[in-house]
């Protein structure tokens, strides 16, 4: 196996929230919605990430792109660095990172047509002129499996699978490196989610793109990434290889997380982990690790001292004391 | 690395173009295909546009000049030469009617525009950029709102120590701006949450074509049916201010103005064609006018079950 070529490289993002109050709003705390979290998405490949609602999987995705100002942390995007990029710069490598959101009812503007808002990512760039751009607007429409008449019409004449589709051409416009693929199939019905999986793994395949694929659904992440990782409280608890992560969990938050998972055999031995408490809120995360008011093998250690995120070998990423004994 | 084109993968599937209406209607066609089913606001529409007909073509309809004086005939009663008599200085009062509303609707609309053009703005920018700029529009429409309206208008105009009609125009766009500045700032501070601002930002548009092409025509709804409002809202301010006598000075034909003329108790007694036609004229107009921003408002929101 060769080694792979590394895209995208994200080094101890933070991402802080200031919880402002009083009358002068001063600021009064921060809500971490990504602390310190580093991975790296290869070359042609997809790397999901899944975690809890308010985890910062979101964050962290729209904190890489700049959507969200990070804290703190670099992301390296081939050989520039985003974080010091100025407006203009970040605007112009915009081409080549694009985005696919989650709510495919808000993430198109209703006063423009299909035809719009596909072309629109052409236009800002400069790419073609008006002709050609209506031509490549047709042909996207047809590569995520529309019709070329659909340009035509406005966004509330679609169902949800189609607009999640007019959002996939309209980030594949630009032909861009990586896509930052938000939830894009959690708000669609079930029988349409797994069109537009494999519609996102048919382009994928197309056009040599990198996903970054955010999830909370365990088997949607399962079904389409290469690797894994697992977020808890803003933080990256655990990232592998997807059937190492799914077969040999090691963190036991992964393990509680997957013990979830339904399986489609009522006569399977399973073990189910339940885990206690609720999640703790991310503006006063537990000192230590930020998992050990949940954790059933906690430990003194755990309480005082954050573990490091370490490769425990083959690329698993595992970041608990259990992995020291 | 290669790269690949696009290809259509399913172009022998290609389903023929549906007969008919390929072409979606957008929300503002919608909108106003509601518009047009409300009986109201129709009448709002053509009662506003039969007295900006006349009003404009005000020389058709009476050869009389509305500046004239006559001294031989004043305090006229309604007849034959004088449809609505004349006024003290012998001035025609219906030529002074039609011409007055030309300064009563260019007083509604301009001011109105002169609003929206720096409430939108200036609300825009507030609510996009948030931080120190919204802290500044926001305190400054605090301190326009926190003055006295009426104070106001008298300072200015003894400040310049006279009005014409462009000052009023000015004094009055000053005074109401805030409110639709605050209109839109909330307007924006929705939109900006909004995932398809957000995937505007992710293509990589510039700020002003997120302002000017994503939000504002998102934005347009409330900020039309306030503009409306607000003319009809002017009109009234107008014939109150020229009513105090703080208006466009005369000899100017204002409805106001002419209304100023029942403050004498003979007239208004007495001489009811000298004051009722103008308190009519100003009456229909607005209420038309807010028909109007109703129907709009009642169009624009889709949530709304009235019809």
């Amino acid at each position: 196996m060769t080694q792979p070529e590394t895209l995208l490289q994200v080094r101890n993002l933070k991402k802080y929230f200031p919880i402002r109050g009083g009358i002068f709003g001063k600021k009064v705390g921060d809500i971490k919605a990504v602390d310190n979290v580093s991975f790296t998405v290869n070359k042609g490949e997809t790397l999901g990430i899944v975690g809890e609602s308010g985890c910062g999987k979101s964050t962290t995705g729209r904190s890489i792109l700049r959507l969200e100002e990070p804290t703190a942390g670099e992301v390296e995007f081939e050989d520039s660095l985003l974080n010091e990029l100025n407006g203009e710069e970040m605007r112009r490598m915009r081409r080549k990172l694009q985005m696919v959101f989650q709510d495919p009812f808000a993430s198109l503007n209703p006063r423009k047509t299909a035809g719009a808002i596909i072309e629109e990512p052409l236009t800002v760039h400069g790419i073609g002129e008006a002709r050609e751009r209506k031509e490549k607007v047709k042909e996207l429409l047809q590569v995520v499996g529309l019709d070329a008449y659909h340009a035509e019409r406005y966004p509330h004449q679609f169902s949800g699978g189609q607009r999640q589709r007019i959002g996939i051409a309209r980030a594949l416009a630009v032909r861009p490196k990586l896509v930052v693929a938000d939830e894009p199939v959690s708000a669609l019905d079930v029988s349409v989610q797994s069109q537009v999986l494999n519609l996102l793994e048919d382009l994928q395949e197309k056009f040599g793109l990198t996903y970054l694929f955010i999830a909370h659904d365990l088997s949607v992440v399962r079904h389409i990434s290469d690797r894994v990782g697992v977020m808890y409280l803003g933080r990256m608890v655990e990232l592998a290889e997807r059937d190492t992560l799914y077969d040999n969990p090691l963190h036991p938050y992964t393990q509680a997380l997957l013990s979830a998972v339904p399986v489609p055999n009522p006569d399977a031995e399973r073990e189910r982990i339940i885990l206690t408490g609720d999640v703790p809120s991310p503006s006063d995360p537990p000192a230590g690790c930020a998992f050990h008011t949940r954790c059933p093998y906690v430990m003194d250690i755990c309480r005082e001292k954050r573990p490091e995120f370490q490769d425990q070998g083959d690329g698993h990423f595992v970041a608990c004391h259990l992995m020291d004994e | 690395m290669q790269e690949s084109s696009i290809q259509p993968k399913t172009v022998e599937m290609q389903q023929p173009e549906p007969k008919g209406k390929p072409r979606g209607k957008s929300p503002l066609q919608l909108a106003l295909r509601r518009f047009f089913k409300n009986k109201m606001a129709i009448a709002g529409v053509i009662i506003l546009a039969v007295v900006s007909f006349i009003s404009i073509f005000a020389p058709l309809f009476i050869s009389h000049d509305p500046l004239a004086t006559d001294l031989y005939n004043t305090n006229a009663e309604p007849g034959g030469e004088h449809w609505l008599g004349t006024d003290d200085t012998g001035r025609d009062v219906f030529a002074r009617l039609l011409y007055g509303g030309r300064i009563s609707l260019i007083i509604g609309l301009v001011t109105m525009l002169g609003t929206v053009l720096i409430g939108a703005v200036l609300g825009a920018l507030a609510g996009y950029y948030g931080r120190w700029i919204d802290a500044l529009v926001m305190r400054l429409t605090d301190l326009v709102l926190a003055l006295p309206f009426l104070l106001l208008i008298l300072f200015v105009i003894a400040v310049l120590a006279e009005t014409s009609l462009w000052i009023l125009i000015i004094t009055l766009v000053l005074v109401v701006w805030p409110q639709t500045a605050r209109i839109v700032r909330a307007e924006f501070l929705s939109l900006r949450e909004q995932e398809y601002v957000l995937s505007a930002q992710a293509i990589g548009c510039r700020d002003s074509r997120i302002i000017f092409r994503h939000m504002i025509p998102n934005a347009v709804a409330p900020i039309i049916v306030n503009a409306t409002l607000l003319m009809g809202l002017m009109i009234t301010v107008e014939s109150s201010l020229s009513f105090l006598g703080f208006g466009v000075p005369e000899p100017t034909p204002t409805w106001g103005n002419m209304l100023n003329a029942a403050r004498n108790v003979r007239i208004l007694s007495s001489e009811p064609w000298r004051w009722i036609p103008p308190g009519f004229m100003i009456v229909i107009t607005v209420l038309a006018i807010n028909f109007i921003g109703d129907g709009l408002r009642d169009a624009f929101d889709t949530k709304s079950t009235r019809r």
